[in-house]
């Protein structure tokens, strides 16, 4: 299989053939005329693109960063991105999940998201402009009339027109229904928008010929909060109805953000009707912008999960190869003998240990979002209980699967960077880039602290019977007992008293819940979802173990030493499942065992961030 | 302890300063003993005091601008130019004496505590990491040259160092030659007169050269020619930019900054690659015995390591103090309570249990590494002023901890500035304010001064496995169980019962690797490292914080009483001492009672034995290009 810098190409087909057998989907009436060539022509022109169209964009793209021209009110992107850009919009990326009645390809969700990890790995804050159309594309398609649908899709999939997400303002960040852009009716049943909203990724750009943005706004004379907000599509420049450009539609960048990492993503402030002409049009039903809004978030919410783990993908990678070649250092058996000659770090422990680390979480954290992916999309082709299980499954792992490939994210970039060592630290090599990357993904798209809100309290305390949660115990359960028999035993008992061990804080928060302690509840709610992470990589890994144990036992059987090394380093095959399953060794009999230390921590009962009030911070400025 | 309002500052919280010297460390008694006599607590305040101010109104403003100015290298004149604004900072500093603070009054140092140090280094490495390593450098190379040069060479070299109008370094990396320093091909040619010719490339090299001292003063790695590679061949060399003539007059000694680096952090700390020799004309003097380069290096390790160390606790707490003033200050959403009532008015997001849970979570790994950087620093205090056992004792434990400190604090370091910028949200990731370039100053902590790695490598094997008796760990339990006999009866049972238990798991730990060490199972115990400094690095800031609450517990008690409700709230707002207790003692229950279960976790990581790691090769890690 090929080899690229970005993403173990051998374990995409690994977790969607061997552990998610996505081919199962091509039994399905929307998916029958596909066959594993046609998602392996997907998945090669994928990676191809992504090494050699994007991935050289990534440096350079970070060093010449955006650029706002005050005079103009225009902002230009780095320029390496426009024939990236042309490039992955030609080969059918910009739609490919989309029906071909828009031009899209129609291939299943799990295998463009997987054309997704290439893509993110290689350079995401490219990726955010085609993203962020297809998100708001997307919400056309489905809330649209059939007169916006045909005015905007097309162009937008194709790459021709541009889009984003127009939520936040100065005032109005995780607490959304607090924003103050408003539309004022006119007769002609369209609005006038007047607002200014901030960190409006890819909000203009010299890419795309138009911007459809999406703006959440509130009527005049709608109640203020959530309730009371609707959606308007705001184009920057009208359309007439032959499909050309009209007028300028008043919609002006005030600005570009300055930032820590994804440089080349234009973070812009926008202006609705400074001059009084922005026109809007309404999307769906009145007031019910958030309701619309939020099937969009879902589903970026799990690309932003995906953009993390691919930003951290990329560095381990680059970290495994690094480590295979710095010569530094004799073998550590050889410390006392003076003629030792230095040897690649990767033959350290320290190193290894780290490598290990990161291949464990990164493995486990691929099964967990296709596996999300496959769901999302079971969730609309099965029916009835099956369909209502996938939609169960999505709902819980989402919030757990955005918050904890971010985090993971931010912590795996360090390791990698802390294994390249010194040089790791210099722009002259892409790790660090990784790591200023890294740390947006945990805050936007909703904090992790409101994706742990989410989890703990609408996805399972207040989820009617706990539904969602217990489809997530049965599908553990039904991997356990796989696993029995053909995975070492240890490795399964610490996963069933992982999830005795949940049970035992839902059960503590639920009698909280039904005694009104609500603080309690929100201080634990980020632990929680840290813990359920864990497990659910854990579960992913006694999935995994359960298939890579067997095959790799085919393919190494007793070989041990230097036969076993021999073996390794000749049979990619055996090396890629005795990789496999040391990873997921490490993870269960290592790692895992830090979550009943979390979960100690959550039962632990400890109060002292309820009784800490502001005043008890004491030492810093009031202001 | 005065009661009166501490100043307020954006940097560190200056009465949890005093608390740790004063209340918990008792540095004021350093000055029964002859070598602090001269002093008493209020100069120690005045010192402490004028750190604060130095680092607070000239070195912080500095801090931003210079990171967006950089260093900047200019290839055809070869000259580094230094941001203009650290140069006023780092005169004041200097003026005022703190590069000679801790150091010998003989050679016009002040001769304070090196506890007092910390708190000041604190200060200044707060207000800005980049600018606390010029004259962190310029101490190191100073002590290299006051402990074993000749009085020719202290004569020479350290008056103007310890005004600051010549600084130091310190060259040890090459491009091949970083963990593995002893790889290094730096080599010195004997001459007929005594001195060395120095030929070769030395990386890395902070302070290597910039446009502010008249002179810098390189110690320098290196292998005379003919003596055997490896560590045990290296000399250590004083190779100075320029070579003070019989007259007096400068004379360049053909050290070249060849280019400085481009860097995610620190980036008004002028990274060099400096030449030594390119034209022949280098000249070094040798510092000490030859061959002796190593074991020289390694006694100042432990103060570069403590130094590091304390990069990683200042850092967190700027960072943790800007979060603080930030939720204090941001208004988002109504209070969760709330949620259901349409008519809740917003609240500053302080008030979140999520916000309140990750500054006190800061603050508990802030306040923890407060105490455990300057009790090390105390320690090399008591070690100059005690005797006999006492005096191996502090050794002890500065050899035990210092490889904690150094890994631990920066470890955390990224953490902590990290969770920074979560509490600020969005703008945190943004230029415009402060948050996102305390994380990148951070990382850079956990690599140099030696990688974390091998810091948890000292530690396991030197300090602890090979270390005769295990004496520095003995020394260690002796002293977190005297934490928790005087903690009893003082601090709720739960708290002193989880140490006592994290303390017997430490043994068992301890044992364990014994025991491998005994099987010759070498790849296990490198494996377990980090594992293992992961783990006894948490169980040190647990005893630490059962330390401090058994002295703030009561004073928290004796202060707030039995208030509740409103009438609590009141009294915090209004009663300063009152606050700051309650704060350090919530502090604390949230590390014992919570925070600190996850290292019963971390034991279990090493205790199960899982073998993955040794059974993994190079090929294993498949996927990636070879090359």
């Amino acid at each position: 299989m090929a080899l690229n810098p970005l993403v173990d190409s051998r374990d995409v087909r690994f977790v969607l053939y061997e552990m998610m057998d996505v081919l199962q989907l091509t039994k399905l009436p929307k998916y029958s005329s596909f066959d594993k060539d046609m998602f392996e022509d997907m998945l090669n022109l994928a990676e191809t693109m992504a090494v050699e169209q994007i991935y050289p964009t990534f440096a350079e793209g970070d060093k010449e960063g955006c650029h706002y021209d005050g005079a103009t009110k225009k902002v230009s992107i780095p320029k390496c991105y426009h024939a990236a850009l042309d490039a992955f919009y030609e080969a059918g990326f910009g739609g490919m999940d989309v029906s071909d009645e828009w031009g899209g390809m129609g291939i299943p969700q799990v295998i463009s998201w997987a054309c997704n990890e290439f893509f993110c790995s290689a350079n995401y804050p490219l990726l955010m402009y085609p993203g962020l159309t297809h998100g708001a594309a997307e919400l056309i398609e489905a809330f649209g009339t059939e007169e916006q649908k045909h005015m905007y899709l097309a162009n937008m999939y194709s790459g021709k027109w541009g889009g984003t997400m127009c939520l936040t303002e100065p005032d109005a960040g995780s607490d959304v229904g607090a924003l103050k852009t408003k539309a004022v009716r006119q007769p002609d049943g369209t609005f006038k928008i007047y607002g200014q909203k901030i960190f409006i990724s890819s909000g203009d750009n010299d890419y795309y010929e138009n911007m459809i943005h999406p703006v959440l706004a509130r009527i005049e004379g709608d109640p203020p909060g959530t309730k009371g907000i609707s959606i308007f599509i705001v184009p920057k420049y009208r359309v007439n109805p032959d499909g050309s450009l009209g007028e300028f539609n008043d919609v002006t960048c005030a600005g570009i953000e300055h930032k820590m990492g994804i440089k080349g993503s234009a973070t812009c402030t926008l202006s609705f009707g400074d001059n009084n002409n922005c026109i809007g049009w309404l999307l769906g039903q009145e007031r019910q912008g958030m309701k619309i809004m939020f099937k969009m978030m879902n589903y970026a919410r799990m690309g932003v999960g995906l953009q993390a783990h691919g930003c951290a993908s990329a560095a381990y990678m680059h970290a495994v190869t690094y480590c295979k070649n710095r010569v530094q250092g004799v073998h550590v058996t050889q410390m006392l003998n003076p003629e030792a000659k230095g040897v690649t770090i990767i033959n350290h422990p320290d190193v290894k240990r780290m490598l290990l680390w990161m291949k464990s979480y990164l493995e486990g954290q691929r099964a967990m979002i296709y596996y999300l992916y496959l769901n999302y999309e079971l969730a609309q082709l099965l029916e009835g209980e099956a369909a209502k299980e996938a939609q169960a499954l999505v709902e819980i792992i989402t919030p757990i699967e955005k918050a904890g490939c971010s985090d993971m994210s931010v912590l795996i970039t360090s390791e990698a960077m802390q294994c390249y060592g010194g040089y790791g630290f210099v722009a002259d090599y892409p790790v660090e880039q990784m790591m200023r990357n890294s740390k947006i993904t945990a805050i936007y798209e909703g904090t992790n602290g409101i994706q742990s809100m989410d989890l703990t309290m609408r996805k399972i305390l207040m989820n009617p019977e706990q539904y969602n949660y217990t489809v997530l115990k049965k599908r553990m359960q039904q991997t356990i007992d796989k696993a029995k028999g053909v995975v070492e035993d240890k490795y399964v008992a610490l996963v069933e008293r992982g999830i005795q061990k949940l049970d035992e804080v839902i059960e503590m928060m639920k009698q909280q819940m039904a005694s009104g302690q609500f603080l309690h509840l929100f201080a634990n709610a980020t632990p929680l979802q840290q813990a359920m992470y864990m497990l659910v990589i854990a579960w992913m890994h006694l999935w995994s173990l359960s298939i890579t144990m067997p095959k790799m036992k085919e393919l190494v059987g007793d070989k041990k030493g230097e036969e076993r090394a021999a073996l390794l380093k000749d049979n990619a095959e055996a090396a890629f499942y005795s990789g496999k399953v040391l990873a997921s060794q490490f993870y269960l009999g290592a790692e895992f065992p830090k979550y009943f230390g979390k979960i100690e921590a959550l039962l632990s009962g400890e109060s002292a961030v309820i009784k800490a009030s502001e005043e008890i911070f004491t030492g810093a400025l009031n202001e | 302890m005065a009661t009166g309002v501490m100043s307020l500052n954006p940097l560190v919280d200056t009465r949890d300063t005093r608390f740790v010297l004063f209340e918990v460390l008792g540095v004021d008694k350093l000055t029964q003993y002859p070598r602090f006599a001269d002093f008493d607590k209020d100069t120690f305040e005045d010192v402490l005091n004028l750190a604060e101010t130095i680092a607070v109104e000239q070195v912080y403003p500095a801090n931003m601008e210079g990171d967006k100015i950089g260093v900047k290298y200019e290839p055809d004149t070869k000259r580094v130019i230094l941001p203009e604004c650290y140069k006023p900072a780092l005169q004041a500093m200097y003026d005022a004496g703190f590069i000679g603070l801790v150091n010998d009054p003989e050679i016009g140092g002040m001769g304070m505590p090196q506890a007092i140090g910390q708190c000041c280094t604190e200060f200044f490495t707060a207000a800005s990491v980049a600018f606390s390593m010029y004259p962190a450098l310029t101490i190191g190379a100073l002590n290299l040259i006051k402990n074993f040069g000749t009085q020719e060479m202290k004569d020479l070299y350290i008056p103007k160092m310890i005004t600051g109008q010549w600084t130091g370094t310190m060259c040890l990396t090459e491009p091949d030659a970083g963990s593995d320093v002893g790889n290094l091909k730096t080599k010195a040619i004997r001459q007929s007169d005594g001195t060395y010719k120095i030929i070769g490339q030395k990386i890395f090299i902070s302070g290597g050269d910039y446009d502010m001292p008249e002179n810098i003063i390189h110690p320098v790695l290196a292998r005379i020619e003919g003596d055997p590679p490896g560590t045990k061949g290296i000399s250590i060399f004083i190779v100075p930019k320029y070579r003070v003539k019989p007259n007096g007059s400068l004379e360049f000694n053909d050290v070249i900054c060849s280019g400085i680096e481009h860097k995610m952090g620190i980036k008004a700390s002028a990274t060099c690659t400096l030449n030594f020799g390119d034209n022949g004309d280098c000249i070094g003097w040798l510092l000490g015995q030859e061959r002796q380069g190593m074991k020289i290096m390694f006694q100042m390790m432990n103060e570069a390591r403590l130094y590091v160390g304390l990069q990683g606790l200042a850092v967190s707490s700027a960072a943790y103090m800007h979060a603080i003033k930030y939720a204090r200050n941001r208004v988002q959403g109504v209070d969760v309570t709330q949620m259901l009532n349409p008519d809740a008015p917003k609240v500053t997001i302080i008030k979140h249990p999520d916000v309140k849970r990750m500054l006190l979570w800061m603050k508990s790994y802030v306040e923890g590494m407060r105490l455990l950087t300057y009790y090390v620093g105390y320690q090399e205090d008591l070690v100059h002023v005690l005797d006999g056992e006492a005096k191996k004792e502090a050794q002890a434990m500065i050899e035990f901890l210092i490889p904690i400190t150094k890994a631990g604090n920066t470890d955390n370091a990224w953490k902590v500035t990290a969770e920074a910028i979560q509490v600020y949200g969005g703008y945190g990731f943004c230029s415009d304010y402060p948050a996102e370039q305390f994380a990148r100053d951070a990382k850079i902590l956990s690599i140099y001064e030696g990688t974390n790695g091998i810091q948890s490598m000292d530690l396991t094997m030197r300090k602890i496995l090979m270390n005769p008796e295990q004496y520095n760990y003995t020394v260690f339990k002796k002293r977190v169980q005297e934490t928790i006999d005087r903690a009893k009866g003082i601090v709720d049972d739960k708290y002193v019962a989880i140490v006592q238990k994290g303390l017997e798991k430490v043994d068992t730990v301890v044992n364990y690797l014994k025991d491998q060490m005994a099987a010759g199972k070498f790849l296990h115990i490198f494996a377990n490292a980090t594992p293992l400094q992961q783990a006894l690095s948490m169980f040190t800031l647990a005893w630490l914080h059962l330390w401090m609450l058994s002295a703030t517990q009561p004073k928290m008690k004796e202060i707030v009483g039995d208030r509740k409700g409103d009438d609590l709230t009141v009294l915090l707002a209004d009663n300063s001492e009152a606050a700051y207790y309650t704060g350090k003692v919530l502090s604390s229950q949230f590390f014992l009672g919570a925070e600190f279960k996850k290292f019963f976790g971390m034991v279990d990581y090493i205790l199960d034995g899982e073998a993955a790691v040794v059974k993994a090769n190079e090929y294993i890690f498949t996927g990636a290009p070879l090359e």
